[in-house]
């Protein structure tokens, strides 16, 4: 047996474990890239299979004439309807009245945040109760409010017993009034929810500033509009964004438990007559039509509101 | 260790035992559930609640009487029955249900454009029923694509409405010098002042509700003046316009009907116009038979029936009303279990059936020529039996407008009635959609 020569050691050149080592680094990489995208991939299948096919097959069925049976292709004759009949416009409008809505109730959150902030008297039992109207479901909120407001409910009941017999009003049939009645519903639903958000918000606010602040002579309007309010722009641009969206996608069932969309359609926002259209006329074409016409809208304004607020968040 | 080797066909046999055996239980399930027939109900067909008697079982009711009597008679057929509201609510839920195909194998449902709406779900009934069948069953039309046996028949016609109409207190006429026998009641113009005089004795003259003020009075007015549900269909076909003579001056008198009843009606819903009939010193609400059983509750002998007004003694039609077969059986095109589901209505609607549905509590009408109602049916009743095939009776435009158009009708009723839209604007406006409708 040959003993065998030592080996040598080789001294080691200056990059010539690089493409082994390299090679490993890729090959770890691309493991570590499986791994990630197989991890993905239950995620990516259940998104895509409850979001995106749903959302692919609506923009394709918006095309078409679909009755939940039968489809047939009509290019973009549902979209030229919407626009000609005039659909599109009342549903804008609809909605946009909800959407300036909005400013009140950000403000009425606002106002009750600081004063229970402030602790005034009654504070602690405010708190334990601003919350409830949030937790019950639009429903519950949507029938309270029908049987407060109809011709013969409590509302003008009570103004028959108080003498202000001639304040009494037709309150869900007339455009204005049943307006202002869904709007009151909406703030009743969304003013627990502004109050968590913003006292959330105000918490990060150190309590040495505002007390600087009074010491220095600011009322208490300055103090909000001058400090508590810049400072809570990220919540307030949180807020607002989400309920303008939600005034798009969310408003159905306190819309057709309050006023069916009525009287007419005065009421009606985008997400009652896709429903109307869909389910009770069968025209799922038109509906997919208006669900995708919607989906841009809310796109948008997303979008914009998000740079608007960066902007804002930035300067501040 | 041992080891063992499976062969590729011994693993094929392995695995096909496993799944035979997994899927037995199902095979049997899927047989024995082959003889259950769904039927959704919906309370405009068969009752399955008292609302002046919340104490009352569900056996004590005719249908599941019905039930009971079919499934000891075909022991192989189960019945399994979900009843829904008689909404159109009921029919969204059908709708999404038959677009999953996951719906029910019977469904009970509003007749004419409310059922014809799903023909794409439904199995046609023409080959089910012989001539001789159908010869004693009343209202095949309103189940028949456009309204004519001859294109085909997609449901059974399930019960009669009778005829919507006034329903009032005999005191509150008295009170206020209205002979009940009077001319009154023979044109619009003669009614108003009667409400005049009702409302001057300090009562509310009329009470309606959001389907009466529409579907009940305009709808008499509309039809009589026209002439019928012939010359309605007219107007869905766009050889006459709403707007035409005489439809604007129907809507301003009917507008002025608003003044006599109670606020908010054109948002009231359900039964909550005749119920306020309760509070008393009220003279009269409209509604078709099945209010009697609350009204007889509240108002006792002094209730009294008659037909809503003529609107003018020169229309072609007079004294009727709107109602008739509204209400139809469907069985769907998905269903495993067709044949039963047609043996289960034809009990249904089988002589000894349709009179055991007639002297039940419930006393619902019926639409069969074989059965003789009057030795049963409490005056009223019998009288609504007999209205209901009177040529003067006009099937409920609801059912016979598209059901965009009669949405449309209601949702623009509502500016109307309460004077945000002019007569001429709201027969606009439903010109408009008829037109969209047409292409």
């Amino acid at each position: 047996m040959q003993p065998t020569a030592p080996s040598t050691p080789v001294p080691a050149q200056p990059g010539a474990g690089r493409p082994a080592a390299r090679r490993g680094i890729r090959s770890l990489r691309r493991r570590e890239a499986l791994t990630a995208y197989l991890t993905l991939l239950p995620a990516f299948l259940l998104v895509a299979a409850v979001i995106w096919y749903p959302v692919t097959r609506t923009a394709y069925q918006s095309f078409t004439e679909w009755n939940g049976a039968v489809s047939t292709w009509v290019g973009w004759e549902n979209y030229q309807r919407i626009v000609s009949n005039g659909d599109l416009w009342l549903l804008m409008r609809n909605n946009l009245i909800f959407v300036a809505s909005v400013p009140g109730i950000l403000l009425i959150s606002l106002v009750v945040t600081v004063l229970l902030y402030e602790q005034v008297p009654g504070w602690k039992f405010f708190r334990s109760v601003y919350y409830l109207p949030t937790i019950l479901s639009a429903a519950v909120v949507g029938t309270l409010m029908r049987i407060m407001f109809n011709a013969n409910g409590v509302t003008n009941n009570a103004l028959e017993r108080l003498g202000l017999g001639a304040l009494q009003h037709d309150w869900l049939g007339q455009v204005p009034t049943a307006f202002l009645v869904l709007i009151f519903a909406f703030y009743w639903t969304t003013l627990g929810q502004g109050v968590l958000i913003f006292l959330a918000g105000l918490a990060a606010i150190p309590s040495d500033l505002l007390d600087a602040a009074r010491l220095d002579g600011a009322g208490w309007w300055n103090r909000l509009f001058k400090i508590i309010i810049p400072l809570l722009v990220p919540a307030i641009a949180y807020f607002v964004l989400t309920n303008v969206i939600w005034i798009f996608v969310g408003l159905f069932a306190l819309v057709f438990t309050v006023t069916k969309g009525g009287p007419g359609y005065a009421t009606t926002p985008f997400d009652l007559m896709i429903y109307r259209k869909a389910f009770e006329s069968g025209e799922l074409g038109y509906a997919s039509a208006l669900s995708v016409i919607l989906f841009c809208i809310v796109l948008a304004i997303a979008a914009f509101q998000l740079r608007m607020f960066d902007r804002l968040t930035t300067d501040a | 260790m041992v080891e063992t080797t499976i062969s590729r066909r011994k693993a094929l046999q392995a695995g096909a035992a496993a799944a035979g055996l997994t899927l037995l239980p199902g095979a049997r399930r899927a047989r024995a559930q082959a003889k259950t027939v769904t039927f959704w109900n919906i309370s405009g067909i068969y009752d399955v609640e008292d609302t002046l008697n919340k104490a009352k079982r569900p056996e004590e009711f005719y249908i599941f009487q019905a039930i009971e009597r079919f499934q000891q008679a075909h022991p192989d057929i189960t019945i399994q029955m979900e009843s829904l509201p008689g909404e159109t609510a009921s029919f969204t839920k059908f709708r999404t249900a038959s677009v999953a195909q996951n719906g029910p194998d019977i469904m009970g449902c509003w007749s004419g454009s409310y059922m014809l709406a799903f023909t794409d779900f439904l199995e046609p009934m023409t080959d089910y029923f012989s001539e001789e069948e159908r010869s004693r069953i009343l209202g095949w039309d309103t189940v028949s694509e456009g309204f004519d046996p001859a294109n085909g028949i997609w449901g059974v016609p399930a019960s009669t409405d009778g005829q919507t109409c006034m329903f009032y207190d005999a005191r509150v006429l008295e009170q206020a010098n209205i002979d009940p026998e009077g001319d009154w009641r023979t044109s619009a113009d003669a009614f108003l002042t009667a409400m005049d005089s009702i409302k001057a004795t300090g009562a509310t003259p009329l009470v309606l509700d959001e389907n009466a003020i529409i579907w009940q009075w305009y709808a008499w007015w509309q039809a009589q003046m026209l002439g019928g549900a012939s010359v309605v269909g007219e107007l869905v076909s766009g050889q006459r316009n709403f707007s035409d003579a005489p439809m604007p001056e129907i809507t301003a008198t009917w507008q002025k009907l608003r003044d006599y009843t109670v606020p908010g009606a054109e948002t009231m819903t359900g039964d909550a116009g005749f119920q306020m009939m309760a509070q008393g010193n009220i003279g009269m609400t409209t509604g078709g038979f099945w209010v009697i059983p609350t009204l007889e509750q509240i108002l006792g002998e002094n209730l009294r029936m008659i037909q809503i007004p003529n609107f003018s003694p020169e229309a072609p039609l007079q004294d009727g009303g709107i109602g008739g077969v509204g209400n139809c059986f469907m069985v769907t095109n998905y269903s495993q279990v067709k044949d039963e589901a047609v043996t289960f209505i034809k009990f249904l609607m089988s002589k000894e059936e349709q009179e055991l549905k007639a002297r039940s509590p419930e006393g619902r009408l019926i639409n069969v020529t074989d059965v003789d109602t009057a030795e049963f049916y409490s005056p009223l009743r019998q009288i609504q039996q007999e209205w209901a095939v009177e040529p003067s009776t006009v099937f409920w435009l609801d059912n016979l407008y598209p059901s965009d158009l009669t949405s449309e009708i209601k949702a623009q009723s509502q500016l109307a009635w309460t004077g945000q839209l002019s007569p001429e604007d709201f027969l606009a406006a439903i010109d408009a959609k008829r037109d969209e409708l047409l292409g």
